[in-house]
């Protein structure tokens, strides 16, 4: 057995039997199934699910908001999302990252207007309300005439993000006050993540701006991709094997390990397929790699030697890539790191938020060769992600009748065929196995416990 | 923009005629005979990222990041990838349609001695129409496009394409097309 779900969520799962009994039955059915390899293929469909996540997994569990090298300077401010949550992110002059609703707590009116700007105050456009960039209630127009002495600035700051944390530069926010650390959460996926963050002096740094896409799925797909899923790879992009620019053999996506981190969390590190040669160290720069000789521990070195490309899902819907690919047919492989979220845009909606992001110490002619390598592969128009937009759509549209209703997906793969890897020298558990589905089973299993309060 | 009285009418004529035939071959997915016969091979194809801002920081266009940045190589690519039955994307077809406006043709600007010959700016307004499998939904998308053409013995060819979109977060699921 994987793991076992734990038996202590019945007030949970009762709470959903009165107030959203579809969800209940999805919910509790899930529970009895993963572990053979099963799970209800309405979860993926049904606006009962979306409403209770909302509120069980966007408002309990940690949600990346950025980068701070998106908020190089005091000031400066971006917005973003957790959920149906619109958020400004700010640096203030004390250097501090907060996060707070971007609505006036006068009548809610939008308060920061640009995607990114620097700020020190945010005037609200109806009465003029003022905050500084902490939150903090710095004016009210006519204060005076208008209020008195009834009024209380301290008490009308802007409703901050209760939580916070950021992990090597990677911003986190949790609506949850009582939420676990970020720390705690991220748990043996830090290990994994540290391959990309820790391993040069000056860090990762994001390119630009994210590119911002719709696509009619549910978020928890993506998710489910990235975090496992070197199998889709053969179907999926077969046009790019047809193109010469990936190996022509299906089991090219197998050489490697699947990492199922705990938590939720998962990886997929493969290496150079069979008869094709490969630099390690995911062919990065020179640069890159000394010094990640003297910043990993020797464990990770020796995973991330053999590796040429990275997959990977932080429950819940941040993914990422680090992997080694071409700009077109006439190029030579080169490494590109992509940052996504898949954030949920109402029911059956992803607003899908793509970065890219270089090793900072990278020489510029490595960093624009990434950036091209990145837009040509993923994003709106890049050759793997159109494809797979097109296939999660599709998922969706067809399992939105009540036929699906009792239908299972088939999360089978590598249950009964493999064990965990003894001699992994990293955390979690590893199969070697690239075709398999543990990271899902793990993701899944972790989203049946935030959905049945058990967290 | 060319004061009204410059107004070259043949000029304008033909560069409206070569964006509707491109529109056509754009439409009906001859790409292969869209990128031969109406693309130079120095073509830089780019959709810059834009985003939201204040109108005190600019007109949103980012200039370091994309939604879309080709070459020709990247081009060949793209086009090649639909010969596959498995560009899934583009496998059935998505119905597609161009609607192109408002062209203005900047001013032209004489190769060698020959007049016939030069390069020219010219802008255009799209909006495409996109619809796929079953839904009777579709998704628009509004860009203003800046079309930097060469034409050489009457052959004319696009040397750089850039689309302004007029979305900041984009209402479809990919770019499997040509603006």
């Amino acid at each position: 057995m994987e793991t076992n779900l734990s038996t202590g969520c019945a007030t949970g799962l009762e709470t959903l039997a009165q107030k959203y009994p579809r969800v209940h039955d999805l919910v509790a059915r899930g529970r009895e199934v993963i572990d053979q390899g099963f799970l209800p293929a309405k979860i993926f469909n049904d606006p009962q699910v979306y409403e209770v996540e909302r509120e069980r997994i966007f408002g309990k569990a940690w949600i990346y908001l950025g980068h701070v090298t998106e908020l190089p300077n005091k000031h400066d401010y971006v917005l973003r999302n957790i959920a149906d949550n619109p958020l400004i992110v700010t640096r203030g002059a004390d250097g501090e990252i907060r996060a707070m609703l971007n609505a006036c707590t006068h009548r809610g009116v939008q308060l920061a207007r640009g995607d990114k700007g620097n700020a020190k105050m945010f005037r609200c456009p109806y009465h003029g309300w003022t905050f500084t960039n902490n939150g903090k209630l710095a004016g009210i127009p006519q204060k005076k005439e208008a209020y008195g002495d009834a009024i209380n600035e301290a008490e009308w700051g802007l409703k901050q993000v209760p939580r916070l944390e950021i992990f090597q530069g990677m911003i986190f926010g949790n609506l949850d006050a009582d939420a676990m650390p970020l720390d705690e959460y991220l748990g043996d996926m830090k290990w994994y993540l540290e391959l990309l963050t820790k391993r040069s002096e000056g860090g990762l740094q994001v390119v630009g701006a994210p590119q911002r896409w719709i696509v009619n799925a549910d978020w928890k797909l993506p998710a489910d991709n990235f975090i496992g899923d070197s199998y889709h790879t053969q179907t999926a992009h077969q046009s790019i094997v047809e193109l010469g620019m990936l190996p022509d053999n299906p089991f090219y996506a197998m050489s490697g390990d699947l990492i199922d981190a705990g938590n939720g969390h998962g990886m997929g590190l493969t290496g150079a397929p069979p008869g094709i040669p490969l630099p390690p160290y995911l062919g990065l720069p020179e640069e890159v790699v000394s010094s990640a000789k003297k910043r990993l521990s020797r464990e990770q070195l020796q995973v991330m030697e053999k590796s040429n490309f990275f997959h990977a899902t932080v429950f819940p819907n941040l993914s990422f890539l680090n992997i080694m690919t071409a700009k077109d047919a006439q190029s030579q492989l080169t490494p590109m790191i992509t940052f996504r979220l898949w954030q949920p845009a109402g029911f059956g909606k992803i607003e899908i938020w793509s970065w890219c992001l270089v090793d900072a110490d990278a020489p510029e002619s490595y960093k624009k060769e990434g950036y091209e390598a990145y837009l040509r592969t993923f994003g709106i128009s890049g050759t793997f992600e159109q494809d797979d937009a097109e296939v999660w759509q599709t998922s969706f549209s067809m399992t939105g009748g009540e036929m699906a209703r009792n239908m299972n997906f088939n999360y089978q793969m590598g249950l009964t065929t493999q064990k965990p890897r003894e001699d992994w020298p990293g955390p979690g558990r590893a199969y070697n196995l690239g075709y398999g589905e543990f990271p899902q089973r793990g993701w899944h299993r972790r989203w049946l416990q935030y959905m049945s309060g058990e967290i | 923009m060319k004061n009204i009285d410059q107004y070259d009418a043949g000029l304008h004529g033909q560069l409206s005629c070569f964006l509707n035939r491109e529109s056509e071959l754009l439409d009906n997915f001859q790409l292969k005979e869209w990128q031969a016969t109406c693309v130079d091979e120095s073509i830089r194809y780019v959709v810059p990222l834009r985003q939201t801002v204040m109108q005190e920081d600019g007109d949103g266009f980012s200039e370091d990041s994309h939604l879309q940045s080709d070459d020709w190589n990247a081009l060949t690519m793209r086009i090649k990838r639909f010969d596959s039955r498995a560009a899934w994307s583009e496998n059935p077809q998505t119905r597609l349609r161009h609607f192109v406006t408002n062209v203005r043709v900047g001013d032209r600007v004489a190769i060698g001695g020959n007049s016939k010959n030069y390069e020219a700016t010219v802008k255009s307004n799209v909006l495409i129409y996109r619809s796929r499998g079953p839904s009777p939904d579709h998704d628009l998308l509004s860009a203003e496009r800046i079309d930097t053409i060469r034409c050489v013995d009457g052959d004319i060819k696009l040397l750089r394409r850039e689309v302004r979109i007029d979305s900041a977060v984009v209402g479809t699921h990919n770019f499997s097309f040509i603006f």
